[in-house]
């Protein structure tokens, strides 16, 4: 095949092909691409601009910052969150300086103080005061190595968290009703309190499917609306219960049930 | 996306990357679902335009962050202000461009409806130009036909009548073409008044005169039918392509016996239903309420 004369435009297309390979445009789009498939996000296009943003600071950040991304890339509740999980806890665990002749600088694995960090940095929206009791189970010592396993159910620990305080928060909102005071009637909130608690309790050991279901049972919409109206009593002085009250109530049983670590 | 002849002179970066990555050899591995999800969104259009943004951009300015500059293109895509002074291909290219657009037509000239002046047609297409530069006359000149009833083209319409026609016109734009075809087809196959006489049928039916031609125009066409015919259009259209749901289209249809195209047309710019499903204009007693900056955060 002798040298043929290029055409303006075959030459123009490859000029463009140089210049985003050489800037690695082509494989950012294509790994973009890529994560937008696997995490099929409700909003394609904040995706994506979160997405570039975060490879732009990314030679800034570090690794907490950068793990933390990739927990967010999609919801917990979604399938692609478990690789997602997988590829964290690598980049988590990679060693500091790979080329150092210092053992303990290039041995890779999850050291509890990376862990702690990362933990505080997933709750850092939620109030200290909340999330206290919670870091206390899933917590760890410094020095301790976290395996894949505690990983996992830690880090999902966390999201499941956060997601219920929010439900807390609105859930008390609506017990607020009308009212435009940050309060309300202290026997309702006991009764979505005690009902939670139940539920949880009779959640047997195994976990099994049945008894999930068992549990959620108890919730059921009828048996909560029946219980909060048999509790129209005519107390003339009713006691009432503030929000933060409310929320710390609701993640102490939350938190009973979270294994301790520690 | 077909890779003809004509797709590889137009759009060189996309066929540079889509060729070099291998994306193609991964989508056709990922199946049904893919086409359905990134068609919905449009987002092989958007990644394509972004390239082609940061190509021309580059040719501008050395200094060029590209993870930011596609950041900031995606972002402006998610707010909804990415249609200001585009071309018209892009405008029109996606549902999502063309609400944007309304939404933008709306925010920058809504002092127009508070003084409350009339524009005629060159006028409302200077201001578009002013948004879109290739802006075509066509697409205001029908507009101009839903808000004047196809009669007195020359006459000097109000903001809002223009812009919630413009939204029916131009976001329906499929919809509303194969409406008229429709509509038409429907017009021609109307039977016409046999009158008994000594002459033949035939006779008759070629004897139809101008004025029966005009009033048959005016009049319109039997609205159940007309409304079968359309469930049918609609049925033929892509599931991509944006339709008003028939149920509204079916509530202003039962509201008289006959109706005639631009009649209909008109009723389903003022439905306020119709216009909450597109979700780029308040409704219409909220037209002049709020400040400028309430509108662009909306």
């Amino acid at each position: 095949m002798g040298d043929r004369k290029k055409s303006p435009i075959e030459e123009r297309k490859q000029q463009y092909k140089d210049y985003l390979d050489k800037t690695d445009v082509t494989s950012q789009v294509r790994e973009a691409l890529l994560k937008l498939i696997e995490n099929q996000p409700k909003d394609p296009m904040l995706f994506l601009a979160n997405y570039f943003d975060n490879i732009s600071t990314s030679d800034k950040s570090d690794k907490i910052t950068t793990v933390h991304q990739i927990l967010q890339l999609t919801h917990h509740s979604q399938q692609s969150f478990q690789t997602n999980l997988i590829v964290a806890y690598d980049a988590a665990s990679l060693a500091k300086n790979p080329n150092s002749k210092k053992a303990s600088m290039n041995r890779p694995g999850l050291t509890g103080s990376v862990f702690e960090e990362l933990l505080a940095t997933i709750l850092s929206n939620v109030p200290k005061n909340l999330h206290a009791t919670l870091l206390e189970r899933i917590g760890c010592r410094a020095s301790e190595m976290v395996p894949f396993d505690v990983f996992r159910y830690c880090i999902t620990v966390c999201y499941v968290f956060v997601d219920f305080v929010k439900l807390c928060g609105s859930i008390f909102s609506v017990l607020c009703g009308k009212q435009s005071g940050k309060v309300t009637d202290k026997d309702i909130c006991e009764i979505v309190i005690s009902s939670l608690k139940d539920a949880l309790d009779s959640l047997q050991d195994d976990n099994s499917p049945c008894s999930i279901l068992e549990a959620a049972y108890v919730l059921r919409p009828d048996k909560l609306a029946s219980s909060l109206l048999s509790n129209k009593s005519s107390k003339t002085d009713k006691s009432t219960m503030n929000e933060d009250d409310f929320m710390k109530e609701m993640i102490d049983v939350f938190t009973s049930k979270i294994k301790v670590l520690k | 996306m077909p890779l003809t002849q004509d797709t590889v002179e137009q759009k060189p970066t996309l066929v540079i990357i889509f060729m070099y990555t291998q994306t193609w050899k991964i989508y056709a591995h990922l199946g049904h679902f893919l086409p359905l999800s990134t068609a919905r969104h449009n987002v092989l259009l958007y990644v394509e335009d972004a390239i082609s943004q940061l190509l021309e951009y580059k040719d501008e300015n050395a200094k060029i962050i590209h993870g930011k500059f596609l950041a900031d293109y995606f972002r402006s895509v998610h707010k909804g202000t990415h249609t200001m002074f585009r071309e018209f291909e892009y405008v029109r290219a996606t549902p999502h461009n063309r609400s944007c657009f309304i939404k933008s037509v709306w925010s920058c000239f809504r002092h127009i409806a508070s003084h409350g002046e009339l524009l005629s047609v060159k006028e409302y297409h200077s201001l578009l130009c002013l948004l879109c530069n290739d802006f075509p006359l066509d697409v205001v000149q029908r507009t101009a036909r839903i808000v004047l009833m196809d009669d007195a083209l020359d006459c000097l319409m109000s903001f809002v009548d223009f812009l919630y026609a413009f939204q029916i016109q131009f976001y329906y734009e499929e919809f509303v073409n194969a409406c008229k075809e429709a509509y038409d087809h429907l017009l021609m196959a109307s039977p016409t008044v046999v009158v008994p006489s000594t002459e033949s049928w035939t006779q008759t039916k070629a004897s139809t005169t101008e004025t029966e031609n005009v009033a048959r125009l005016n009049e319109g066409v039997n609205s159940q039918t007309f409304f079968d015919v359309m469930e049918k259009t609609c049925g033929k259209l892509s599931q991509f392509t944006k339709r008003p749901s028939l149920q509204h289209i079916h509530s202003e249809l039962s509201k008289l016996p006959k109706v005639t195209f631009y009649g209909l047309l008109t009723a389903l710019s003022k439905n306020d239903d119709i216009n909450a499903e597109i979700g780029s204009l308040p409704c219409h007693d909220c037209m002049l309420d709020g400040s400028d900056v309430d509108i662009i955060l909306r």
